[in-house]
């Protein structure tokens, strides 16, 4: 609003006063407007809801708070021992070659049809992990560049095998 | 709160009900006058204020000092005819406002005065009713019945920042509306 509005806008509001000033009190006449004191004042007072809450509030919340605490003790407890002796029953069977597996040392240096045979038996899931950790330790990928640290990660679920290139600070760059 | 207000809780508060009296009816007027900004319909808005003034009674323990007795009332208004409005429905409170008396002339006065307050609700409604609900109270409790936009924020359970928006805006489109029907009441006759 500039200032012109704004003066016209209070000369505008003077007279909706003056408007609701000239409708005032045409709701009740003076007799409805006693008898309808007279009933507030026969209803009495009393204590408004949220002061009687305000005086449960702590005691709600600590009640809420322990029984919080009580179930999440009881959940610990209760499912601790069972968790952590199933991950233990799952690890050495997760190390452990499966029986009548045949291993097959990997050659030193692989050609890159190896490298694809050996990426694609990876891709199957009941691939034995000392043949996924050989791999990924032994599996030679071509360098950008001769004295370039080269970093090979095979996923064990996967077999997808990224590499990182690194310079000699052992900071990531591009490919060539 | 002033003081003549606060001793006036006080002794409705200590079992003093004639006490509650004088502590309302500076408020009669603003009572049905905000209540009918909010429930068009005159007689819906009666009910709403009688409702607001029992709760004011029964619940006077719970008036918050630094709110102020009116403000507090006001709230009380509001929020009980936001209830109103909520249980009747939009479509029955515009049905209700449109069959209602709201125009009749007020009996008892003579028939100069009753024209006048008759012109004066015919004028009141031209310029209100291109407000929103909540453009409407807002502007009613700020520039009508003087609050400041912290007390309008407080009764209206609003942000301040929230009441100048909607102030601002309605200001524009009552100024608007006053330029198109009462180019002379803004003092810039076209």
């Amino acid at each position: 609003m500039n200032r012109r509005d704004r003066a016209a806008f209070k000369n505008a509001r003077a007279s909706l006063r003056q408007w609701a000033g000239e409708d005032d009190g045409s709701g009740w006449t003076d007799g409805e407007w006693r008898r309808l004191i007279e009933r507030a004042a026969a209803q009495g007072t009393e204590p408004i809801q949220a002061e009687r809450f305000s005086a449960l509030r702590p005691l709600v919340s600590a009640a809420a708070t322990l029984v919080v605490l009580v179930w999440a003790a009881a959940f610990l407890l209760k499912t601790r021992p069972a968790d952590l002796s199933a991950r233990n029953a799952a690890r050495p069977a997760e190390i452990a070659a499966p029986a009548g597996e045949d291993f097959r040392p990997l050659p030193e240096i692989v050609s890159p049809e190896d490298v694809g045979r050996a990426e694609s038996s990876l891709s199957r899931p009941a691939a034995p992990l000392e043949i996924r950790r050989l791999l990924a330790s032994t599996v030679e990928t071509p360098r950008p560049s001769e004295n370039k640290p080269a970093f090979t990660w095979i996923s064990s679920e996967t077999g997808l095998k990224i590499i990182w290139f690194t310079n000699n600070n052992l900071k990531l760059e591009d490919l060539p | 709160m002033d003081n003549r207000e606060k001793e006036l809780i006080e002794r409705v508060l200590a079992g003093d009900a004639a006490a509650f009296e004088p502590l309302v009816t500076p408020y009669r007027g603003a009572l049905i006058g905000l209540a009918v900004r909010i429930v068009p319909n005159p007689e819906d808005a009666k009910e709403v204020a009688q409702e607001a003034l029992f709760k004011a009674f029964r619940y006077l323990r719970g008036c918050d000092p630094e709110l102020g007795f009116r403000n507090w009332l006001f709230q009380i208004v509001v929020n009980t005819a936001r209830d109103h409005r909520r249980r009747e429905g939009h479509a029955a409170r515009r049905l209700a406002a449109a069959v209602s008396d709201w125009d009749r002339p007020p009996a008892g006065d003579d028939p100069v005065t009753r024209l006048e307050k008759s012109q004066a609700k015919i004028r009141l409604r031209e310029c209100l009713d291109i407000l929103s609900d909540r453009e409407r109270e807002v502007f009613w409790l700020r520039e009508i019945e003087e609050l400041s936009v912290a007390d309008t924020a407080r009764a209206l359970q609003s942000s301040s920042i929230s009441v100048r928006v909607h102030l601002n805006r309605a200001r524009g489109k009552v100024l608007r509306r006053f330029q198109e029907k009462y180019p002379d009441m803004t003092g810039e006759d076209r």
